[in-house]
């Protein structure tokens, strides 16, 4: 392991899909299994190299003190003022977000192993390029490549929504793709207009991160009418992507609508990687260049998140298809972490940085088990279902995992995430702001207390309407859609009982329960998600210092803005040291 | 043997024994002999090892700090024995995993309350950043000894009967209450070690709550008792009541819990700790920092134990002062010296206080943690839950309602007393009463055998709260663990008879006491436990004894609050309702002539394995309230538990002026126990005697006395109708706010992106048109995008999607190139 230096290593994780796209696509004429085959050989090796750098990464202190790992540059454009070069890294911001990445699309793969059977090829490298451009995002250091890669994730995912969705596939397709790239062409406005602003000042056209970070800090973007309000400008540009992405409520009916109509894969990847590219983005540019502007958006972003908390909780609380209620129940998680970053606390901040794991994992175990619902039954109807525990207990058990670790049961992962989010918060909202703010923070911090008892509701309420009760037979679709033909395939050797699709029987119809490949998709997830409720600061510690990092500015001015007048000991400990007591 | 080094061991094993059960029965259950059989035998194996390491822990307590009569009369009195200094560091001293404090009663001459004994400390770290600590710990005192040692053994008998009770699952079920389309009724496998697996967990997370050390990890098992309760009342749950009564009542107690998140945020943020004891923390240069628990800050020694608002509450209350001292200090050159501007707020902490500023802040966060005890242990107005979880099989039931669950609530009440003020213990005590009046009287009609216990739980839970908001401290926890005997015999002798009858129904029951003797016998022991039935003044069943507590501590309130008297009246009422619902229960069941003859003869006693149970629990429901000649007893034992500071008078509310809180001490003795002694002994005797006139002897028909009381029986019936109020008033007005929210969403918010998209076309169809016509072929950069952008909405209709690919790329690239010209032209030029 040692053979090769962690930036060869990182530039092999990110090609390996690449490769692996091109030899599913070559596989083609070979029939389905060995496109299958291939996809699936590609995301194990890739999560392996993948695996192996996240643990080289983590023995490194230049990492875990703060600092970039694995890092690569290759001169691109380097003709006279140009510094234009393609940088490649890893730190403690994307580390975890690099490694849930590969283990996505893994996931991805397991679960599409029967679901997809039109085009496989196709589908299958669509998703190793998706693969290879989520690593890529996370594993930029430099804004070009960063955004490349960032619009590049939206493309091979518009086509899987797009070819393999379900029946309103193409306007899910078309709204999800131009909902977003409109958005994030503003974006790349704000990048640019940084990149250019840095370069006025320090006189090298340099898009890497960090010396854009550096420069922006030496030389702040004005925030005020002389200048221009230019800072502030370009936080709303970046603000109009990432907000988009995230997506903060009410830039998030692209969400449900693409959810539904996408194939399970690629809600898998949508949900579990895809939605957190916009508060990676907060936290890789808006907070650490644009400190001031932060500060002063803080205090709505903060009321959004908490309002988006109930916001998706109630739309929740009353749909009848089960996977938009589990895509409306990622709106709202996604409000805690919305609100855990501008909190600008560290406990908040270090809350929603491990969040965006935890709903990664959550979220994706929820809509591959809610593909597996529907490959069994043909509808995602919550009144059609019921009582499926009886004939798919293993299917059931790993739904309640993921639910627990969804609504925030201590001992999974969910947990730690929220109760820190709500720390911070409530820190921020007892201490932290001037006495003007103090109720209203006090307010949308308990809101956010109240999501946490609508998020039982929606979620314990569907968990027993789908699974519990007397067993019963949801109707079946004849109209020959794709996913019958999965179940067809699926009465093979691993096919406990082929009563099940038999004639009406007495008693429960016993259902396959979870072949090789669900649980394959699904075991990891749910060890992860053991792992981070048993020993969170396995996974906070890595990160802490970067994160910290990237919003100590925008809280310090956060702090200078408000002028919070307390000076609780414990606070003053907090904010001075600003690092672990351990 | 050293304390401070052997309980936290022993604890903590007797803590873990139910969690490896639980693991070995998650991951091998099924193989665990036929059907899973031997799952039980793991379990209950588990819990004894449990038992045997409490009783350890008990007699390594005992053996240091000795139980003795004169802790009896607490107050000033005592500190005979114990370690000198109130901060003797507990062994190993600070550092991960092992640090520990030990406080030991000291000497209490001079300044203030007595320090009762107690060890404090962490195992295990969670997450520790900028003064958060959530971890694992341990805070042990005489009550949390007693709590192991009266859950594990509670939970032993449960568990053995148990193994008897759920035998059906051992085999294939037929479920007659699951009804399928065809018709039929559900045949599903049983689901033996299952059972056991939860019922493991449970105690696995009531342990954890009894030992917590702060109040993260409380809330941590909290949750986690929460949902092992959702699994077992949720046990059938193709039943659709049991899956319903499961949600409910996590649901239900997720309410109460948003209460005590609240106030645990509200410590958390204004004293940044959550942990119960001192501890001395490392800082960043590795020197030792003192870090005073949520006790000592509210109780400081330097007051004398009494209660304070920490300074933390009261500068945040005093924001504006502050803010004023950070003006002044600035103004004087101080500049932005933090620790100027820190120590003139500290000297001017005193002077805030003073004008009570904070005092609600403490307010709130003793409410909101009360509140998550209210969902917990079913108090008014969160205790719907309770009743349904009867939907369980009958040993959850017994547990739920006796050492777990419910007890967790009274239990964090009691070991978070300190930091209650007389404004909460007031609350505390209005609720109580209003509780246990409400479930007396649902009771009194009820015809389900469970369902009367189960408002008697919510009824005696109430006791209990109002106990210790009327200053009954150990009055209150003696009820507790009383209760906790009696009502698991009570509830484990109604399961026996259910598994005779296979009914829970009393009216279809009567005369069993011929055929199940030792139910019948055993039951008996149990309503008179509850009803507190004694000889008074010589000697009576355990429940004597606690609830003559009560019943004196409420009278030493009501006299020393002459306003507030009807607190009094509600438990002497409650305690006359309770002997006649109990009675009622019992003549209904097993007096008199079979009403169902096909029940009764089919009925038998139970097995052995279900019956030695009953025996033991009898007895201890006799005995546990005694106290030995020396002075060894619970009471005594939890005496020695008292909160420094909390056994004087505590005068004083802002919210409730004039608010007096007794000293328990003197409820004990004179008039006042006399009095209550008596009116326990006439309310009980005509409880009992009203029960038999009507269901005895039959000299007042019931249905008679119902018919005369239509209106009032039929609100009874329906239980106040709480459920369709809530129903009423909670969950449909949320529901269609839902589903309002939810057609704005789709209406109006999704609505106006289309829109804005539909605009964005026609402007672009608009933008080409002049393209072609107008502009003819000159492109500036501006239109260029937005020609592009147009281009690629109008190729999406046609559904040629292929190009997007291309787009992207040409675009980036067409930007970088504007850029680098824009660059060039700017500066470079």
């Amino acid at each position: 392991m040692n053979g090769f230096s962690p930036a060869t290593h990182l530039i092999l994780a990110i090609l390996g899909p690449l490769v692996g796209a091109a030899v599913a696509w070559g596989m083609a004429p070979r029939g389905i299994h060995a496109v299958r085959q291939s996809a699936l050989v590609t995301a194990l090796v890739t999560l392996g190299i993948v695996g192996l750098l996240v643990l080289r990464g983590l023995a490194d202190p230049v990492l875990t003190g703060g600092g970039a790992f694995a890092v690569s540059s290759v001169p691109w454009l380097t003709d006279g003022p140009f510094a234009v070069r393609l940088s490649l890294g890893l730190d403690g911001l994307s580390l975890w977000m690099f490694g849930l990445s590969a283990l996505l699309t893994l996931t991805a793969v397991l679960v599409s192993w029967k679901a997809i059977q039109d085009k496989p090829a196709a589908f299958y490298m669509l998703l190793l390029v998706l693969e290879a451009a989520m690593l890529g995002v996370f594993a930029a250091r430099d804004v070009i490549l960063f955004y490349v890669c960032f619009e590049f994730t939206l493309v091979p995912l518009f086509f899987l929504i797009g070819i393999w969705g379900h029946d309103d596939r193409r306007r899910a397709a078309v709204k999800f793709f131009l909902y977003t790239l409109a958005g994030s062409v503003l974006s790349f406005v704000g990048l640019v207009t940084i990149v250019i602003w840095n370069a006025s000042h320090s006189g090298v056209l340099t898009f890497d991160i960090a010396e854009l970070t550096a420069g922006v800090r030496a030389h702040p973007l004005p925030m005020d009418a002389a200048g221009g309000w230019l800072q502030w400008l370009v936080f709303l540009a970046l603000l109009a992507g990432f907000a988009v992405k995230v997506p903060i409520v009410p830039f998030h009916t692209w969400l449900p609508l693409a959810h539904v109509e996408a194939p399970t894969g690629g809600s898998v990847d949508l949900a579990g990687v895809l939605l957190k590219l916009g508060i990676y983005g907060f936290l890789r540019f808006s907070l650490p260049m644009l400190p001031e502007a932060s500060a002063v958006a803080a205090p709505w972003l903060f009321a959004l998140g908490a309002v988006g908390i109930v916001y998706g909780a109630l739309v929740a609380l009353v749909q009848t298809d089960l996977k938009r209620l589990v895509a409306y129940s990622s709106v709202s998680h996604m409000g805690y972490i919305v609100m855990g970053l501008f909190a600008l606390e560290p406990a908040a901040v270090e809350g929603a940085s491990l969040q965006l794991v935890n709903h990664g994992l959550s979220a994706a175990g929820l809509f591959a088990l809610v593909g597996m619902l529907y490959e069994r039954f043909h509808t995602r109807s919550i009144a059609s279902l019921g009582g499926v525990a009886a004939r798919a207990p293993w299917l059931t058990v790993m739904f309640v995992l993921f639910t627990f670790s969804s609504i925030g049961l201590p001992g999974l992962n969910g947990f730690t995430g929220e109760f820190l989010i709500l720390c911070g918060a409530f820190q921020r909202a007892w201490t932290g702001v001037s006495p003007a703010w103090q109720a209203t923070y006090l307010t949308l911090a308990a809101a956010a207390v109240g999501g946490l008892v609508l998020g039982a509701w929606y979620m314990l309420w569907a968990v027993e309407r789908v699974f519990f009760g007397a067993p019963r037979r949801p109707p079946q679709d004849g109209d020959g859609h794709p996913a019958e033909h999965a179940v067809a395939v699926a009465a093979g050797p691993h096919h406990h009982d082929p009563v099940a699709h038999g004639p009406a029987h007495h008693g429960p119809a016993p259902a396959a329960d979870l072949e090789w490949h669900e649980w394959a998709a699904l075991a990891p997830l749910a060890l992860f998600a053991l792992w981070i409720g048993l020993q969170p600061g396995a996974f906070l510690g890595p990160s802490a210092a970067a994160v910290r990092g990237a919003t100590a500015q925008a809280a310090a001015a956060f702090t200078a803005g408000m002028q919070p007048p307390t000076t609780a000991p414990h606070t003053v400990t907090a904010n001075l040291t600003g690092g672990r007591q351990r | 043997m050293d304390a401070a080094a052997t309980l936290p061991l022993l604890l903590g094993l007797a803590w873990l024994a139910p969690l490896v059960s639980f693991v070995a029965i998650l991951f091998y259950g099924p193989r665990m002999g036929p059907h899973g059989r031997n799952a039980a035998t793991v379990a209950t194996a588990a819990i004894v090892t449990s038992l045997v390491l409490s009783l350890l822990a008990a007699g390594v307590w005992l053996g240091n700090h000795p139980v003795t009569a004169a802790v009896a009369h607490g107050g000033g009195d005592h500190g005979a024995t114990g370690i000198p200094g109130a901060d003797s560091p507990g062994g190993q001293g600070p550092g991960h995993g092992g640090e520990g404090h030990a406080v030991g009663e000291h000497a209490s001459g001079g300044h203030g309350a007595p320090v009762p004994p107690s060890y404090s400390g962490d195992w295990y770290t969670l997450y520790e950043a900028g003064g958060l600590t959530l971890s694992i710990g341990w805070w042990i005192d005489a009550l949390t000894v007693m709590m192991f040692v009266v859950v594990t053994l509670i939970a032993t008998c449960i568990h053995v009967y148990a193994s008897g009770y759920m035998h059906d699952e051992l085999h294939d079920v037929t479920d007659h209450e699951v009804h399928l389309a065809d018709g039929s009724h559900l045949h599903r496998p049983g689901r033996f070690p299952r059972f056991f697996q939860a019922l493991s967990l449970f105690c696995f997370s009531m342990l954890g709550i009894v030992i917590a050390g702060n109040l993260a990890m409380v809330f941590i098992f909290w949750e986690l008792v929460g949902i092992c309760s959702w699994f077992l009342i949720g046990f059938y749950y193709e039943r659709q009541s049991a899956s319903n009564a499961a949600n409910k009542a996590f649901i239900v107690n997720r309410v109460g819990d948003f209460g005590m998140l609240i106030g645990l945020m509200a410590l958390w943020g204004a004293l940044g700790t959550l942990h119960f004891g001192d501890r001395t923390v490392v800082d960043a240069s590795g020197a030792p920092v003192a870090r005073p628990g949520l006790f000592s800050l509210v109780r400081p020694a330097s007051t004398g134990h009494a209660l304070e608002v920490p300074a933390g509450m009261v500068e945040f209350a005093a924001a504006d002062e502050v803010a004023a001292v950070v003006r002044t200090t600035a103004a004087q050159g101080g500049g932005a010296d933090p620790g100027a501007v820190a120590a003139t707020v500290a000297s001017r902490v005193d002077d805030w206080r003073a004008r009570g500023l904070g005092r609600w802040l403490l307010f709130i966060a003793g409410v909101g943690i009360f509140c998550g005890c209210v969902g917990k242990s079913a108090q008014f107005p969160l205790f719907v839950w309770l009743p349904d979880a009867m939907e369980g099989p009958t040993p959850v039931s017994a547990l739920v309602h006796s050492a777990t669950m419910v007890a967790a609530g009274v239990y964090l009440v009691g070991r978070f007393y300190p930091v209650l003020t007389p404004d909460v213990l007031y609350v505390i005590a209005w609720i109580g009463a209003i509780t246990l009046f409400i479930a007396a009287t649902i009771a009194l009609v009820a015809n389900d055998i469970k369902r009367v216990l189960a408002y008697s739980t919510v009824s005696q839970l109430g006791y209990m709260m109002l106990a210790l908001g009327v200053g009954g401290w150990a009055a209150g926890l003696f009820h507790l663990v009383t209760h906790a005997f009696f009502k698991s015999l009570l509830f484990l002798c109604s399961g026996s008879v259910i598994h005779a009858c296979h009914t829970n129904d009393m009216r279809k029951m009567g005369g069993l006491a011929k055929v199940m003797p030792w139910t019948a016998g055993t039951m008996l022991v149990g309503c008179l436990a509850i009803i507190g039935a004694g000889i008074p003044f010589v000697i009576g069943t355990s429940g004597y004894y606690s609830k003559d507590a009560i019943l004196a501590q409420a009278l030493a309130f009501a006299n020393a609050n002459p306003g507030r008297g009807w607190l009094f009246g509600a438990v002497a009422g409650g305690a006359f309702l309770t002997a006649f619902y109990m009675f009622r229960l019992w003549f209904m069941t097993f007096a008199g002539e079979p009403r169902d003859h096909h029940i009764a003869e089919h009925a038998h006693e139970s097995p052995p394995v279900m019956v030695r149970p009953l025996v033991v629990l009898a007895v201890l429901a006799v005995v546990a309230g005694w106290t030995l000649p020396g002075g060894f007893g619970l009471a005594n034992l939890i005496e020695q538990a008292r909160p420094a500071g909390t056994g004087g008078m505590e005068q004083g509310g802002f919210l409730f002026s004039g608010l007096v809180v007794p000293p328990e001490h003197e409820s004990h003795e004179g008039a006042v126990h006399v009095t209550a002694t008596l009116t326990a002994f006439a309310t009980a005797a005509a409880g009992v005697l009203l029960a038999a006139v009507m269901y005895l002897w039959g000299w007042v028909s019931p249905h008679v006395v119902a018919g005369a009381l239509r209106p009032a029986y039929e609100f009874l019936a329906h239980r106040w109708y709480f459920d369709e109020l809530y129903h009423a008033i909670f969950v449909a007005p949320v529901l269609a706010v839902s589903a309002l929210v939810s057609g704005a969403d789709r209406g109006i918010i999704d609505r106006i992106i289309d829109g804005l998209a539909w605009s964005a076309r026609c402007l672009a169809g608009f933008d080409a048109w002049i393209d072609k016509w107008v502009v003819d072929g000159l492109v500036n950069a501006t239109a260029d995008v937005t020609w592009n952008a147009g281009l690629e909405l109008k190729k999406f209709q046609t559904g040629r999607l292929r190009q997007y690919v291309t787009f992207i790329a040409l675009g980036t690239v067409a930007l970088f190139v504007l850029l680098s010209f824009l660059y060039r032209s700017t500066f470079a030029g």
